[in-house]
């Protein structure tokens, strides 16, 4: 599908901003949504509208059906199965669930691993469990990966932390700030060689939406997305959980929908994904991410990935002519998802998102939720342009010819 | 849209009168925006009750950098009571421009930081 065509679909694309057309360079903060994934939404409002596994008439069968065939759809985007596949409200919603329902089992002196590049989202869950249960967080400082040339992940830092005491190993697939797709199918290969109980938890946020991701071949345990960073609605995410583990897991919120028996002694759980959902499921949203998945499928990720990599490539070729830019993460686009961060010496990224704000032009300014990673760059905030299949060459180009313009004003 | 980026404004930004330190100031406070990793240091040389001289230092965009010098520029000659009768509202008329939801936080950054230091005093 030609991008032309491809940007028909997405009606937000048609807004001038600051009387210029928007040039949408924010997709890692969310993603526009096709029209086709609104109008999926609305014909559910519309039509289907009723509460799921619950009513005998043929409204709640209906929506209860599209609620079903939604989670079908998206576990098998992910090469999972219907069974593991939970909706939940997003990544920070599924990281926080699977932290509580990890945290029964930490004991005092029991240690988690994550890397200093990781969301807000998946790293304070882990640093209160540590507060809470007496267990230690180690935080793998990913320095030698900084530099050019290096391994994208320090590997061997990951295996000297691993111990008798290791109970879970947290990070993201790709980093939102420097872009890199880490190699998660060695890492769960190394860890679960070492030992094969420990829990992998992956951040699925950024590479959901961009590459092609398969929970089978990166052989985890728990893997978490955001609906509306991969053209869905906000709202609605998952959580996928291994077969066998969703099965043994005790769920993490209670109430109705999620029960299998209830009496004043004791109540019994539904089957899995059902037990880990308790009350009245985002439907609608289900329905919209299904909707997305579809559109992206249709494309393909492959293609998804080439597109939004070749912006990723061109954007830092562009970059790098400036003066005193300095990119973070590896400048071999191969390495990356789509999206680019950038510091320009002297500058503040918030001076730089603003004047191309000016322009028509989004990108993202601050720190991203990553404070420990921006500390451990001695940053203290960067700006990023972050790609979608909309997205053109022609747009960079416009995008580096207004950073030109930006920074004879700023300087 | 910010219109901060306008050429009058850069000027402000570009060279801020009251960007440095006091010799023996009064008091000495730090502002910190989590959200953007903007960082001022803020210090007050105060004599009976009125502000003498008021400087600001650190990391900060274009914003929070005018924001400041605006404000500083405002305070200095008046009394302790004055200033920290000064609201939001104050210091966006002192701004004279319309600022986002987001880059309120840049703005208001060397408020937060002079109240806190005045109250020190
Ligand atoms: C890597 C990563 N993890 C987690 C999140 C949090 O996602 P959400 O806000 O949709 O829960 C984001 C997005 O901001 C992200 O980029």
């Amino acid at each position: 599908m030609s991008t032309e065509k491809i940007r028909k679909d997405f009606p937000i694309l048609e807004r001038k901003i600051n009387g210029k057309p928007l040039v949408y360079l924010d997709n890692s903060a969310t993603s526009q949504k096709p029209k086709q994934v609104i109008e999926a939404m609305l014909n559910y409002y519309e039509k289907h509208n009723a509460n799921v596994h619950r009513g005998i008439h043929t409204l709640s069968d209906e929506a209860t059906h599209l609620y079903e065939d939604a989670r079908k759809t998206v576990a098998e985007f992910i090469g999972g199965k219907p069974e593991e596949l939970v909706f939940t409200k997003g990544t920070t919603d599924s990281l926080n669930a699977v932290a509580l329902m990890l945290q029964r089992d930490i004991k005092k002196g029991d240690e988690i691993i994550t890397t200093v590049v990781e969301h807000h989202s998946n790293f304070i869950p882990w640093q209160r469990i540590a507060e809470e249960k007496g267990a230690v967080l180690k935080v793998i400082s990913m320095k030698e990966s900084q530099r050019e040339g290096s391994p994208d992940f320090p590997m061997r830092q990951l295996k000297n932390l691993l111990s008798k005491k290791t109970k879970i190993v947290a990070l993201g697939h790709v980093s939102n700030v420097l872009g890199t797709v880490f190699p998660v199918t060695g890492i769960s290969r190394e860890v679960h060689k070492y030992n094969k109980d420990i829990k992998i938890v992956v951040d699925g946020a950024q590479s959901v939406p961009h590459i092609p991701v398969n929970v089978k071949k990166l052989g985890i345990d728990f893997l978490t997305f955001s609906g509306h960073k991969m053209l869905g609605p906000m709202g609605i995410g998952g959580l996928w959980i291994r077969e066998e583990l969703a099965e043994k897991l005790t769920p993490f919120s209670y109430g109705g929908g999620m029960i299998n028996k209830v009496s004043i002694e004791k109540s019994t759980w539904a089957a899995t994904p059902h037990k880990f959902e308790a009350g009245t499921p985002n439907v609608a949203g289900a329905v919209g991410l299904a909707e997305a998945v579809k559109y992206l499928e249709k494309i393909g990720m492959k293609e998804v990935k080439k597109h939004t990599q070749d912006l990723a490539a061109h954007a830092i070729k562009e970059l790098r002519v400036l003066e005193d830019v300095r990119i973070l993460g590896p400048l071999d686009a191969e390495k990356r998802a789509g999206l680019v961060s950038f510091v320009i010496e002297g500058v503040h990224a918030h001076d730089i998102a603003g004047v191309l704000d000016a322009k028509g032009i989004a990108i993202r300014a601050g720190q991203h939720c990553t404070a420990p990673l921006h500390k451990a760059l001695c940053l203290n905030a960067s700006a990023r342009v972050s790609f979608q299949i909309y997205n053109t060459k022609k747009e960079i180009d416009y995008f580096i010819e207004s950073l030109r313009e930006g920074l004879k004003l700023l300087r | 849209m910010d219109s901060i980026y306008k050429e009058e404004l850069l000027e402000t930004y570009k060279n801020p009168k009251h960007k440095g330190t006091i010799k023996n100031p009064t008091v000495i406070q730090q502002g910190e925006n989590p959200f953007c990793g903007d960082e001022v240091t803020l210090q007050l040389k105060v004599e009976k009750g009125i502000i003498k001289e008021a400087k600001f230092k650190g990391v900060a965009c274009a914003v929070s950098v005018i924001s400041s010098e605006k404000l500083l520029e405002f305070i200095e000659g008046r009394t302790v009571e004055d200033a920290l009768n000064l609201k939001q509202e104050n210091l966006l008329e002192l701004l004279g421009i319309t600022v986002s939801m987001t880059r309120l936080r840049c703005a208001t950054l060397v408020l937060t930081a002079l109240k806190k230091a005045l109250e020190k005093i």
